[in-house]
């Protein structure tokens, strides 16, 4: 930007306005004020059609919004572990618990116990086997 | 202040103004056309901001907007043209605001104006001459010529496009 060319002063605006006034006038296009007034309408006009856009765009997403919140509850949820629920041929938890047979802790133990023995005793009898032969 | 009040302020602002501000904006940038559209700026700033002005001084105000709209345009026309080195550069003299050359200046672009006008062709060069020399209005025109209106209005619009690039030209070549 040129240092030359500065805003004007108060004192340089009133140099120019009276040095304009002094020499005389010269006579502005015939046609100024219609084009200004012109000018104008056409800028209101503009802005009216601009926010008329604006609020029908809202005006849309304000209606999609109330068709949403009207019609969601209305849909019937679907979850899986809800799809199975409904299915009438899925047998009850009391049904599918007095179908298994679940050992006792003692049958466990005792179970565990007597697969433990008979491991030892094969080993031991194998170990006097190789002492022998 | 209401819409009609503002427009009817307007009005009078340019009925009594828009010689003044038209040939402040003229003495500053020294070219017509750009002068033109700085007044007309200058009036729609003035509209928008009727009701910033403490109404102390119209006249005042109203070439503040004007002179600080010309040199807007001023510093954008230095920045589109071509770089040179700075003693190369001949001082603008319309950035200089003293003294009689700028008078010279304004003077001196009426005239290319009008002689201009006088050089263009048929049928630009009558409705040319009339408006931009004597100052009348298209419609002034088109009762004066028996033209329909639009028609003028159209060569008018043509005719500021060729004196427009025909001034222009005549500036870079000097």
């Amino acid at each position: 930007m040129s240092d030359k060319i500065h805003y004007l002063s108060d004192e340089e605006l009133n140099k120019l306005i009276a040095g304009v006034e002094d020499e005389g006038l010269y006579e502005a296009p015939a046609d100024l004020e219609d084009k200004v007034i012109y000018t104008l309408v056409e800028r209101q006009k503009k802005k009216t059609l601009s926010f008329a856009a604006y609020c029908v765009r809202v005006g849309f997403g304000v209606a999609a919004a109330i068709i949403l919140l009207a019609i969601v509850p209305s849909i019937p949820a679907y979850t899986p572990k809800e799809a199975y629920r409904q299915r009438k041929d899925v047998p009850s938890r009391e049904a599918v618990l007095g179908n298994r047979q679940t050992p006792t802790r003692e049958e466990v133990i005792s179970e565990r116990d007597k697969t433990y023995f008979e491991e030892a005793k094969k080993y031991f009898d194998s170990y006097i086997d190789d002492l022998f032969e | 202040m209401g819409k009609t009040d503002s427009k009817e302020k307007l009005i009078e602002l340019m009925s009594r103004y828009k010689d003044l501000v038209f040939s402040v904006c003229l003495k500053m940038t020294g070219d017509y056309f750009t002068a033109e559209d700085i007044t007309q700026e200058t009036f729609i700033s003035a509209y928008q901001h009727l009701s910033e002005f403490d109404g102390q001084s119209e006249k005042a105000w109203l070439c503040r907007i004007a002179g600080n709209k010309c040199v807007d345009y001023l510093r954008a026309a230095e920045r589109r043209a071509v770089a040179t080195a700075e003693e190369e550069m001949p001082e603008d003299p319309t950035t200089s605001r003293d003294g009689p050359l700028e008078q010279l200046v304004a003077a001196d672009t009426m005239e290319r104006l009008r002689k201009s006008c006088s050089e263009l062709p048929e049928p630009y060069k009558t409705p040319a001459i009339l408006y931009f020399d004597r100052g009348m209005t298209a419609r002034e025109i088109s009762q004066q010529t028996d033209a329909p209106l639009k028609t003028v209005q159209s060569h008018i619009y043509r005719a500021r496009e060729m004196l427009k690039k025909k001034i222009r030209k005549e500036e870079l070549i000097s």
